[in-house]
């Protein structure tokens, strides 16, 4: 159900919470997992993100807004978004008939938390995150990475040249881009 | 939105770039009522918001007699995941004890 690379990327999210004593694991744990992946580092990459810079401030946030556990032998608990995200990845994955969650499914799951720093952080990045890790995600279900990097970077920096095939499966709250078919 | 001729392939339609708010923090309220003890209030306090006894007992007697008391400020995710660690904890011990949250 869930890719072994997702699996990592939350075993990485986990041990960041338990490291620093963290009495919750958050969406923005799961984003700072996900930058140990190559996949999702490719589509933030493609998407114009400094994979580095964006580990620094998600650093920053867990030293500032996150409560610390008293005692170092409690496990940190999921939060509510937290299951949420990793939920809508899996509703997804399942209604679209793919076998495995991958963590680009949970990067686009991570978008629809409403308050959240993590979708915070992507978005004062730019605009097109979203569609353009739909894109990556829908590429990388099909095993290829460098394809998820090559349309990404074709989408911000020449829409011209995309091609459309992926766009009518995005809901109609994405950026709408259409493209005359050709 | 506004919409854009591209110059051989068609519409582009793109959203402008927004101001991106940095999110609110959220205070999480426990509510007054006339059934939770003072002991469980002040046990929550101590637990799941990790104040110190001589705090937990000052909120609680807030919430004693203004009827509410703010016992934390957190990022949005946080705050529900206690609202609902709070309700959990009440509903094991049979009180009626309600809490809420509230943009900070």
């Amino acid at each position: 159900m869930i890719s072994h690379k997702l699996e990592m990327a939350l075993v990485m999210a986990i041990r960041e919470a338990k490291i620093h004593r963290h009495e919750y694991v958050t969406v923005e744990h799961i984003l700072y997992g996900l930058l140990h992946d190559d996949l999702a580092v490719q589509i933030l990459a493609g998407c114009g993100f400094q994979p580095d810079s964006l580990k620094k401030k998600l650093e920053e946030f867990f030293e500032t807004n996150l409560p610390v556990s008293k005692e170092s032998k409690n496990d940190p608990i999921q939060t509510v978004g937290f299951n949420r995200v990793l939920q809508r990845a899996i509703a997804h994955v399942q209604s679209s008939g793919k076998k495995e969650v991958n963590p680009g499914d949970v990067l686009v799951a991570i978008f629809a938390e409403p308050d959240s720093f993590a979708v915070y952080f992507l978005k004062k990045e730019g605009i097109s995150i979203r569609l353009s890790a739909v894109i990556g995600s829908l590429n990388g279900s099909c095993r290829s990475s460098a394809v998820a990097g090559r349309t990404t970077r074709c989408w911000s920096a020449n829409p011209g040249s995309a091609k459309p095939l992926l766009l009518k499966a995005l809901p109609s709250e994405f950026t709408m881009i259409r493209y005359r078919i050709s | 939105m506004s919409a854009v001729r591209d110059q051989q392939e068609g519409w582009v339609i793109t959203d402008r770039r927004q101001e991106i708010d940095e999110p609110s923090l959220y205070k999480v309220l426990l509510h007054n009522d006339d059934y939770t003890t003072m002991d469980f209030v002040v046990r929550i306090l101590e637990d799941i918001f990790h104040k110190s006894t001589a705090e937990a007992t000052q909120i609680m007697l807030n919430i004693h007699n203004k009827g509410i008391g703010v016992a934390g400020v957190y990022t949005r995710d946080i705050a529900d995941t206690k609202v609902a660690v709070v309700h959990e904890m009440a509903r094991q011990n049979e009180y009626p004890l309600r809490c809420s949250i509230e943009q900070a």
